[in-house]
């Protein structure tokens, strides 16, 4: 018997037991992050943090075939003065792990290489690297031999020492004696001593080095059942259901000793080999590879005549220059000149080329592009035709978008009608080529109820139970996400938070020890990424191969690839990418145009409007504003009264107002008094006149923060913008205490008062939040104009549009067809020999498309109208005959009335089985006999009403409110008309279906707003918080009656709810 | 010769038609025997027989709150979490169950038992006995509640379907006839839901038709109906006319099955009265086998003295129920040693109680959750084929056995915590070396597992597995290794 072999161990789990003289030497070579998804607990930045802590000088992370936590990871080590070394764990094609670091850049670039092959032709999610391009890209790169899945490790652990011995020398071929190590790992799991002895002798016979890691994949024991949370997830399997027998392979970790430990701890599980931590440190001394950072080497375009591109840049911007300035031609010039030198310092020639190259496609294709967000501030963007916005009309500073100080990446966005838009993505896929064009990613993190749905899942809960929860937690959730404007807000409240709202009177069962467990989990795996997305739209192009640069993976998305890096990280590496966005709302006015052209035979160039027809500012001074661009939410309604936008910059205000920062910084009412006359201008020191005159003294504007900072602290431009981005940040408090004493100085050296320059400051802080530019706004003033034009000129076309590419906006298609309705536009039923795919319009009435219908998508709804376009279908069985479509497909069109030509709805819907029979029957057979014929009840028009409401969301004919007239009448609700002879402060009761939805904005301090919509008109509920919190469970119902004060009669109506309730 | 065979089929369709029965029901029994018990609770939850992990029976306001029979109990738990748990008293539920039975049997041998505390009887020509339908109900009714102290409904009608029905739409201690010819009409205002086991996209689909009761339904024409979703709707379109002729099929499972041996002569021995009980049990096993039966506990009585004999009885569950020979033997002899025999033994009875059929739902229940919800309807459609083909003897419960449970030991621990002395068989034995120590922490969300496994060298060569319960420090030896 060998006893020496066992006289040694200590509890060293805990990190109680002796201390060896080797003592913090040793750093952890092998971690997993939250980002090796669903199989790793801390964030990257935690990792370094308790690295730190712990005395660690160095540490690797290595995750699952990514790299997608590298960024905040090196970042965050490098500050704490922790060695970050980038690694992965490769997942090989027989399904065997192996570690990789990279020592060098060419290691790095490997590493890219590597994951990029790994994960190209698999399915999403999913990496299988082939041994054989391993082999191809091992320079740079330190192997060890990885865990117990490693090729080496894992014919060790069946004592297949002969296998075992193979692998390792094809290791020590491909990688070199020097860059292969034995990994060693001691998790006190059964077998890991006897396995890494094994381990540790085979690396002897061929005088390799072993190296002991921790498969780290928490950062304490407390995390390791969230770590099975994880798995369980991963693996879909309820928890309860994973647990394997003792003998049985089970997916989760046999213990929870798979945390980061200290140098002590380790070394008190490697007592006999002591010299397996010493080599973790030698491995990160020779570990040295900085992020690459910095500009990305942009494609050449390719210029004529062999211009450079900075030429060719100037060439088309100075020929376009006299077109748009014939009369400021000079002002126009110098800043012309002024951007062009930016540019050819920043070297971004070729990224505004690689843009206008898209613009070009996009006008020759003839779809609606527009610029949006800072790129507005520059001329040269609005001489190449990427923004509609004239900078210099505008007075938009440049140093908003470029400026060689904040030395940041410039973020051109583009809006596209989304129903092109992936014809412009796969347009610069061909143009630069797929190993040059990429899309950048977005992590789809855990939201409350996303995280209550899976913790709930992994915990065993009753699916339906948690079903409830999560879908109340997203109506909760969802009220609070919304803006003023009605825009959703990506912010996320706490899960314990969403619960303890939900169930007002807390029961013994919110106490429950399960309950508890639940939510807590929920809480704890919120923010966490569940698996890798696309970004809406951010395009990098890059003139090197990008798979060299950054790792790259297919997306779910046909034809697509997608960086391992979401845009945050893109602009940290200094990568500049181009965001191609859909916009549903470009779409629906280009269908108007195209409605318009086909109808009325008119061809209208939206750019040749001159934002000033009155009827357009009369129409949204009127509060109709349901289907136009931004301006249609309660919030933007509640403001128009006060604002009466009369012109174009008044469209930019009020674009802008109704947003956090102003919200925030109690600039809206302000503002809104000062443009009434109710109260003066002021400015707290005169050289804020110049920033904020337009304005009237207060801030609504990024671009007046740079302003400020310029002319009343001295700030530099770029120092500006500096500032203007820590106002936006998330942490913007502690972000702003960096500028606080720079800003003072500066005022106090312009010869500023110390409490004029505290107050000038306060009103800055004041503005921390979500704000528009001034250029992004006019941005979107442009689109409120354009839609608003054509809501005046061309309502059914405009309404059309809309209802084609819904959902869009702030309301549900019903809402539309409703205000559609009011503005005396007809609807026309679902007519299965009518309807075409999308909705028409038919001697100015609408007519939706089949592809409302519920079961039949829009390839269908096109099939169907294609086989019509032969001959107009005679029946039911020529239909079904003729389409294919399944019986399901065909019960919607029937309960939708599309059948209506052939037939009472119930009637067709019995003959359906007929029709089935006799369109699968060979023809000439004999008929249904007589008898097997039933005759069914018509339906009533209230049923037919609410059946195709359900079967298509849209009813087509009355309002949804009709059918219950009589009920809401019954409940004392008085009629729209009344509502508006009525004094204002009466008690009134008023009822209607909820347009919207239940909003409760974060700035709104707990009050709750809804808008009950009726055949007559729209009427804004505001309800005190006091109320909501007892009415919640109320306020989830689709018709309501409210009882409360008249508040408002014009533009809108409006009233503050005393009481609710649901209609009976 | 086709005379005689229309003759046959139409004197089997008479039969059918005029099949007369009587549904007595005592609506959720172990409820109402454990409120009887307990008090009245409204929030009552019963778990199942075995494990107790599952809910067996809820109340009424429970049920309303989607507390089903299968349910999780911790899910109960969760919509629930005042409601009063109690464990099962199978015996007792047995008895009631049993009592309802044998007051039955006064009336008809032909005796179908449907469910716990359910029941279908055969009553034609009874109603002529006892002066009509109207008064048999009620008697039954009285006869079963007086013998099972339980509330109780009698339903008459032609039929299973209706007279089920009729039950369930009565009130407690109540009777509803449905006189011959009066089914269609009496299930007109019944909804469709009731219809046993319709298929979900039959009841989607009559819904959109307008069609909501079992009036509706029926006022279609057949071969409408037929078509319209398919040929197994048959069944439920004559169930809504009130045509039901399914055969009532007496009782297979009886509720308990005994061996006795009278003795010529008493007998005090214990070592031939332990032959006998071997021998009985034997016998038992061998019956319960062949009918396909599991026994859910035994009972042995012995009758002391001739004249006035004495009864003694001792009686177990048997956890899991079985028909195990060797099972049931070890029982009745671990049963015989409890007894105290101070006379002679004139006669040893075994009695074991088999499983019955809603036993066999409740083990199909936990079985089809314990699988993929997707296939639970595929599962219990495979289970009633089986059921309909081959009886209820066909259904057999699986059990795996389990590893061999560690033994505790007591373990001295030296000074940085490892063992270094362990007594094994009341024997102390020193450890050489600890060979491996690893750990094992599992199941944290229900009943967590934590233990430090050592596999340990005795002095004298051989190894051990040890493990510590780190939760409550106790130590256990896992397995013996041979020799090194």
């Amino acid at each position: 018997m060998n006893v020496h072999r066992c006289s040694s161990f200590t509890r060293a789990c805990g990190g109680a037991g002796v201390v060896p003289h080797s003592s913090l030497m040793f750093c952890e070579l092998h971690a997993h992050s939250t980002y090796s998804l669903l199989d790793g607990v801390p964030f990257p930045e935690q990792l370094a943090e308790r690295a730190a802590e712990l005395g660690l000088t160095a540490i690797a992370l290595t995750d699952h075939d990514a790299l997608y936590g590298l960024v905040p990871f090196y970042l965050r080590a490098r500050e704490l003065g922790v060695k970050p070394i980038i690694g992965v764990e490769f997942t090989l094609e027989d399904e065997s792990h192996l570690t990789l670091l990279a020592e060098n850049d060419i290691g790095y670039r490997n590493l890219c290489r590597l994951i990029s092959a790994g994960r190209m032709a698999r399915p999403k999610g999913e990496s299988r690297l082939a041994w054989a391009t391993l082999t191809q890209h091992t320079t740079g790169l330190i192997c060890l031999t990885g865990c117990r899945r490693g090729p080496v490790a894992r014919h060790a652990l069946l004592n297949d020492m002969a296998a075992a011995r193979r692998w390792l020398v094809w290791l020590l071929d491909v990688f070199g004696r020097k860059s292969v190590y034995m990994e060693l790992q001691r998790n006190l799991r059964r077998d890991d001593v006897r396995l890494s002895r094994r381990l540790a002798g085979l690396a002897h016979e061929h005088r390799l080095q072993c190296v002991a890691t921790g498969n780290v994949h928490y950062l304490t024991r407390d995390d390791a059942d969230l770590q099975d949370v994880l798995v369980s997830i991963r693996e879909r399997v309820p928890l309860p259901k994973i647990v394997a027998g003792r003998n049985a392979v089970s997916p989760l970790r046999p213990n929870h000793e798979y945390y980061l430990r200290s140098p002590t701890a380790m070394a008190a599980l490697y007592p006999d080999l002591p010299e397996a931590l010493q080599n973790t440190l030698l491995i990160a001394e020779r570990c040295k590879v900085s992020l690459p950072t910095g500009l990305q080497t942009l494609p050449q375009f390719p210029a004529p005549h062999g211009l450079a591109a900075d030429d060719y840049l100037r060439r088309l911007c100075e020929e376009q220059l006299p077109r748009h300035y014939s009369r400021n031609f000079k002002e126009a010039k110098v800043l012309l000149e002024k951007e062009l030198a930016l540019i050819a310092q920043l070297g971004l020639a070729n990224y505004f080329l690689v843009v206008w190259d898209i613009i070009a496609f996009c006008q020759r294709r003839g779809i609606l592009c527009h610029g949006r967000g800072s790129a507005a501030n520059s001329l040269v963007a609005k001489l190449l035709g990427i923004s509609a916005v004239d900078p210099i009309a505008q007075g938009l500073v440049v140093e908003r978008f470029l400026s060689v100080e904040h030395g940041g990446t410039p973020d051109i966005d583009l809006d596209i009608d989304a129903a092109q838009r992936e014809s412009v993505i796969q347009y610069a896929y061909d143009r630069w080529g797929r190993d040059h064009a990429v899309m950048a990613c977005t992590y789809i993190t855990y939201r409350s109820a996303s995280a209550i749905r899976d913790a709930g899942f992994a915990l065993g809960f009753n699916p339906n139970t948690i079903e409830e929860i999560a879908t109340a937690i997203e109506g909760e959730r969802r009220a609070q996400e919304l803006d003023e404007d009605g825009q959703v807000k990506h912010l996320d409240v706490p899960v314990d938070q969403l619960t303890t709202r939900l169930f007002d009177h807390p029961t013994t069962w919110l106490n429950s020890t399960e309950w508890q467990r639940l939510v807590t989990m929920a809480e704890r795996l919120r923010k966490r990424p569940r698996h890798l997305g696309l970004h809406n739209g951010g395009m990098i192009v890059t003139g090197e191969p990008i798979a060299s640069l950054m790792p790259i993976e297919p997306a779910t998305m046909p034809n697509r690839t997608v960086v391992q890096f979401d845009k945050e990280w893109l602009e940290e590496l200094g990568i500049v990418k181009i965001d191609l966005l859909g916009l549903r709302m470009l779409s629906a006015i280009s269908d108007a145009l195209k409605l318009v052209r086909e109808t009325r035979g008119r061809r209208i160039d939206l750019h040749a409007l001159d934002f000033r027809d009155k009827r357009v500012y009369d129409q949204i001074c009127s509060a109709k504003t349901i289907g136009l661009f931004q301006v249609e939410s309660g919030a933007q309604v509640s403001v128009i009264p006060h604002l009466q936008p009369r012109c174009f910059q008044d469209l930019v205000v009020e674009v802008s107002l109704i947003r956090p920062g102003p919200l925030q910084g109690n600039m809206v009412r302000p503002y809104l008094r000062r443009r009434n006359g109710q109260e003066p201008v002021t400015y707290p020191h005169p050289s804020l006149q110049s920033a904020l005159e337009d304005t009237l003294g207060v801030i609504i504007f990024q671009e007046q923060v740079i302003k400020i900072a310029r002319d009343f602290a001295g700030f530099i431009p770029g120092r500006g913008e500096l500032l203007r981005r820590a106002l936006g940040s998330k942490n913007a408090s502690e972000s702003l205490e960096a500028f606080h004493h720079e800003f003072i100085q500066g005022a106090l050296a312009q010869g500023v008062s110390q409490p004029i320059a505290e107050k000038v400051w306060e009103m800055i802080a004041g503005f921390a939040g979500y704000s528009f530019s001034k250029a992004h706004a006019s941005a979107f003033a442009v689109i409120v104009y354009w839609s608003a034009w054509l809501r005046v000129h061309f309502p059914a076309e405009y309404f059309c549009g809309l209802l084609r590419n819904s959902p869009l906006g702030t309301y549900p298609p019903n809402v539309l067809e409703s205000e559609a309705r009011r503005n005396g536009i007809r609807f026309l039923p679902f007519d299965i020999n009518r309807s075409k795919a999308k909705a028409t319009v038919e001697g100015g009435a609408i007519r939706f498309g089949l592809d409302y219908v519920k079961g039949i998508g829009a390839e269908q709804a096109e099939a169907t109208i294609e086989i019509r376009g032969m001959q107009p279908f005679r029946s039911l069985v020529d239909f079904v005959e003729r389409t294919h479509l399944d019986r399901r497909a065909v019960e919607s069109l029937i309960l939708a009335g599309a059948f209506g030509s052939l037939g009472e709805r119930r009637q067709v819907l019995w003959d359906l089985a007929e029709a089935f029979d006799l369109a699968r029957r060979p023809q000439g057979l004999p008929l249904a006999v007589p008898d097997e014929h039933a005759a069914m009840h018509p339906m009533t028009e209230a049923q037919k009403l609410i059946i195709t409401f359900a079967t298509t969301g849209v009813t087509a004919g009355m309002h949804l409110v009709e059918v219950r007239r009589d009920a809401f009448t019954r409940a004392g609700c008085w009629p729209y008309h009344q509502l508006l002879k009525t004094r204002l402060g009466s008690k009134v009761k008023v009822g209607g279906l909820v347009a919207d939805g239940v909003r409760r904005p974060p700035t709104a301090k707990g009050t709750a707003f809804l808008r009950l919509d009726s055949p007559d008109g729209i009427v804004d509920v505001i309800i005190p918080e006091e109320l909501y919190l007892k009415s919640h469970d109320i306020l989830r119902s689709a018709f309501l009656v409210v009882e409360g004060v008249l508040r408002q009669k014009q533009p809108a109506i409006a009233i503050t709810a005393k009481r609710v309730e649901a209609l009976k | 010769m086709l005379a005689d065979r229309t003759i046959v089929r139409y004197c089997k369709t008479a039969m059918l038609n005029l099949q007369r029965l009587a549904c007595i029901f005592a609506p959720n029994l172990p409820i109402q025997v454990e409120q009887a018990r307990h008090g009245y609770a409204a929030q009552l939850i019963v778990p199942d027989l075995l494990g107790g992990q599952t809910v067996f029976a809820a109340s009424d306001e429970l049920i309303l709150a989607g507390v089903e029979t299968g349910l999780p109990l911790h899910q109960a738990k969760q919509i629930a979490p005042s409601a009063l748990i109690v464990g099962p008293d199978e015996t007792e539920y047995h008895a009631r169950h049993g009592a309802m039975h044998e007051s039955l049997k006064a009336f008809s041998s032909a005796i179908e038992t449907i469910a716990l505390g359910e029941f279908l009887l055969d009553i034609r020509g009874l109603g002529a006995v006892h002066g009509g339908e109207e008064r048999l109900a009620k008697t039954l009714c009285e006869t079963v509640r007086n013998a099972s102290q339980l509330a109780a409904r009698v339903g008459i009608g032609s039929g299973k379907f209706v007279a089920q029905q009729a039950a369930r739409q009565t009130a407690d201690n109540t009777a509803l006839v449905v006189p011959i010819g009066h089914e269609r009409r009496f299930l007109s205002a019944l909804p469709i839901t009731i219809l046993p086991d319709m298929p979900g996209e039959m009841y989607r689909r009559l819904t959109l038709l307008d069609i909501h009761t079992l009036g509706d339904l029926s006022a279609l024409n057949k071969p409408a109906v037929l078509r319209q979703f398919g040929s197994e709707a048959s069944f439920f379109y004559e169930l809504a006319r009130g045509n039901d002729s399914r055969p009532l099929q007496p009782d297979v499972p009886p509720l308990r099955i005994a061996r006795a041996m009278t003795l010529s002569h008493p007998i005090s021995d214990r070592r031939v009265l332990l032959n006998i009980v071997n021998h009985l049990s034997q016998r038992l096993s061998r019956t319960l086998a062949a009918r396909g039966y599991h026994a859910e506990a035994l009972k042995l009585t012995l009758e002391i003295g001739r004249k006035t004999p004495l009864r003694l009885e001792q009686g177990q569950a048997l956890k899991p129920p079985t028909a195990d020979e060797g099972k049931l033997s070890r029982l009745a002899m671990h049963l015989l040693g409890q007894l105290g025999i101070a006379e002679p033994v004139a006669r040893v009875s075994l009695c074991a109680y088999p499983l019955r059929s809603w036993h066999h739902q409740t083990h199909q229940l936990a079985l089809v959750k314990a699988g993929i919800p997707e296939r639970r309807a595929q599962l219990e459609d495979v289970i009633q084929l089986i059921l309909h083909r081959f009886g209820q003897a066909a259904i057999r419960i699986a059990s795996l056995l389990g590893p061999p449970i560690p033994l505790k030991v007591k373990v001295k621990v030296n000074a940085v915590g490892l063992p270094s002395l362990v007594t094994l068989a009341g024997q102390a034995r020193g450890i050489a070396g600890i060979d491996e120590h690893w750990r094992e922490e599992r199941a944290w969300w229900s009943q967590p597992l934590r233990r430090d496994y050592y596999r340990v060298i005795l002095t004298d060569g051989s190894l051990r597995n040890l493990f510590q319960n780190l939760n409550d420090g106790d130590w256990f030896l896992d397995r013996a290794w041979p020799m090194v």
